[in-house]
């Protein structure tokens, strides 16, 4: 450290050892010392300079610590958050009963949820986006027109073939997705599987069409029940002048019998358009169909006709119109008695459709069969081989199957035989009616 | 004495074929071509029963048998309906019929029918009778007696009144 000593004259110095004269160390010698404080003064100030750089570093580093921490937990807590939001949007969107896709400028689906895949007969795991324009037609949906110029498509019905004959109709709404820049990036594309409404809709017409037939009808069967009446009982009269035997009163028999075949045919077809309530309830299919065989036993027995029944006595109970379906079997069971000769054989037999969509009884005779050409008429109204028949057994078959939403068809020559003929009727259980 | 019958029905050849077919049978046949004509009739004369068909255009036969059961509570009416459902037949039998027939008409059956209820309400009818001659004839009002055995009395003598045997 720099600093000044000064010695006093009269004392000795340490600076004066190597003299002459003979050392005296003077015992009151004063030594006075001058230092300048501005070197301290300099040290003193560095120091504390030091120290307060010092201080604001680790204030610094502390505050920086403690506000990374902050940062830290909002992002975790803000990232946790966003998670649980897109969790729940995603449960949402998934859970939701119609198809919801999310498609970019180009048509490639972004996102899409479970229900979307399922409409549009797509497997769930695919690696590759798939592109919406192979699917929809985007000129014709108008999803171009969204995409391109943001104009909405609101409930537009299409068809969505799944493959060359089985359609889906679908219900399209594609909204455009804007940011808030107002730039649009892609659509939002909800599909509605209206097949459902479709079926509800033709049953409604079918009723609706059946109804404006049942209804002047009543008033047609009166109009044409009196008159047969008069002439029904006037024939009566002008037989009855003649003696039996006689050819007028033969006459007048054929008469009065080709009034009843009128009013048969009149009865039958009010029948047929009457509309039909359906009155389901849970039925044993194997009670019912014991209950029409006994129904035709009398007729079987005395041609000699046999039937089987084929029939498991452990089939759930199924849910159909018990009347109805008797009357159907009926007529199937009653036009394959009539188209076997004596001696033919009747089977019936019942099964369920697999996941209990629906049941299917079939009826099938070894009787003459039913030529290629007739079969595509024999469901229709007063289409009949028969010279008494009215034509409408088959076609109340027909009207039942339906109303069940089911269907009937023929077979003839049944597959694997050579002759005969075999009926087949589908009902569709009134209760589990798939949803998917 | 022939029974008398009212035909209502306002179609006419119906109404002329009825007639002929029951009056061949004998009896006496009166017509009216709608429900409103039948209740006057009704109103003026007795008849032994009315056939009337269910829908006509004035008075239908639902109203009209109504009618008919107040003016003339013992008339038996038979409907006649051209619906052959079983609906129909069941509210006319509800509303007081007394049976019905579908139109087309079987004659035999209508006979059988007529022949039946005439029956029935002649029988009705002489019961009636019998009951009230019964009490206006056996009235031992003038016979003065209260007492238990008395009125045993009086009873067994309404009893053998009317017979020939010797008591």
């Amino acid at each position: 450290m720099p600093m000044g000593i000064h010695l006093d004259p009269g004392g000795s110095s340490a600076g004066d050892q190597g003299s002459t004269r003979p050392a005296h160390i003077h015992s009151r010698a004063t030594v006075y010392l001058g230092m300048t404080m501005a070197v301290y003064e300099a040290a003193r100030q560095s120091d504390l300079h030091h120290a307060m750089i010092m201080g604001g570093i680790v204030l610094a580093l502390g505050g920086g610590g403690i506000y990374f921490f902050i940062v830290l937990r909002s992002y975790y807590l803000l990232n946790r958050t966003l998670q649980e939001t897109r969790d729940y949007t995603r449960q949402v969107i998934a859970s939701m009963v119609h198809g919801v896709l999310s498609i970019d400028t180009g048509g490639r689906v972004v996102s899409c949820n479970r229900q979307a895949l399922f409409l549009l007969s797509m497997p769930a795991t695919t690696i590759d986006p798939i592109d919406l324009k192979t699917v929809f037609d985007f000129q014709e949906t108008g999803i171009a027109q969204t995409i391109d110029q943001g104009v909405p498509v609101m409930n537009r019905e299409i068809r969505y073939h799944r493959d060359q004959d089985d359609w889906l109709p679908l219900l399209l709404t594609v909204t455009p997705i804007q940011d808030e820049a107002g730039n649009r990036n892609g659509a939002v594309v909800v599909l509605r599987d209206l097949s459902e409404i479709k079926r509800l809709e033709a049953q409604v017409r079918r009723t609706e069409r059946l109804a404006a037939v049942g209804r002047p009808g009543a008033g047609v069967a009166h109009e044409i029940r009196n008159p047969l009446s008069s002439i029904r009982g006037f024939a009566y009269l002008l037989g009855r002048d003649h003696g039996k035997e006689t050819p007028q009163r033969e006459y007048a028999d054929v008469m009065v019998r080709e009034i009843d075949r009128i009013n048969h045919v009149v009865t039958d077809l009010l029948d047929f358009s009457r509309p039909m309530v359906l009155e389901p309830e849970a039925t044993m299919l194997s009670d019912l169909v014991d209950h029409v065989v006994s129904l035709v036993s009398a007729d079987t027995k005395t041609h000699g006709i046999d039937i089987h029944v084929d029939c498991p006595t452990g089939m759930p109970p199924v849910s159909l119109d018990p009347n109805q379906i008797t009357q159907a079997l009926l007529n199937l069971m009653l036009n394959a008695i009539n188209a076997v000769e004596t001696g033919g054989a009747v089977r019936i037999r019942t099964s369920v459709l697999h996941e209990g969509e629906g049941v299917e009884v079939q009826v099938e005779d070894n009787g003459h069969g039913i030529d290629p050409e007739v079969q595509e008429k024999i469901f229709e109204p007063f289409y009949t081989t028969r010279e008494r028949g009215t034509g409408l057994g088959l076609a109340m078959v027909r009207k039942i199957a339906e109303n069940h939403d089911g269907g009937v068809g023929v077979e003839s020559p049944p597959p694997g035989k050579r002759g005969g003929t075999r009926f087949t009727l589908f009902l569709r259980n009134m209760q589990t009616r798939a949803i998917p | 004495m022939t029974a008398k019958i009212l035909v209502v029905d306002d179609d006419s050849s119906h109404r002329t074929m009825l007639k002929a077919v029951l009056s061949a049978e004998g009896y006496q046949v009166q017509e009216a071509d709608d429900g409103d004509t039948a209740c006057r009739a009704v109103e003026k004369y007795l008849f032994d029963l009315v056939l009337m068909d269910l829908r006509m255009k004035r008075m239908d036969g639902d109203a009209a048998q109504k009618k008919i059961a107040v003016i003339s509570p013992g008339t038996p009416v038979v409907i006649m309906t051209a619906y052959g459902s079983v609906r129909s037949a069941v509210e006319a039998l509800k509303g007081g019929a007394h049976d019905y027939l579908t139109k087309p008409i079987d004659v035999d059956e209508l006979r059988i029918l007529v022949t039946k209820t005439l029956h029935h309400r002649m029988l009705e009818e002489e019961n009636l009778n019998l009951k009230e001659r019964l009490d206006a004839r056996f009235d031992f009002g003038e016979i003065i007696g209260r007492s238990p055995s008395m009125r045993e009395l009086f009873e067994t003598l309404a009893l053998v009144a009317p017979s020939e045997a010797t008591v």
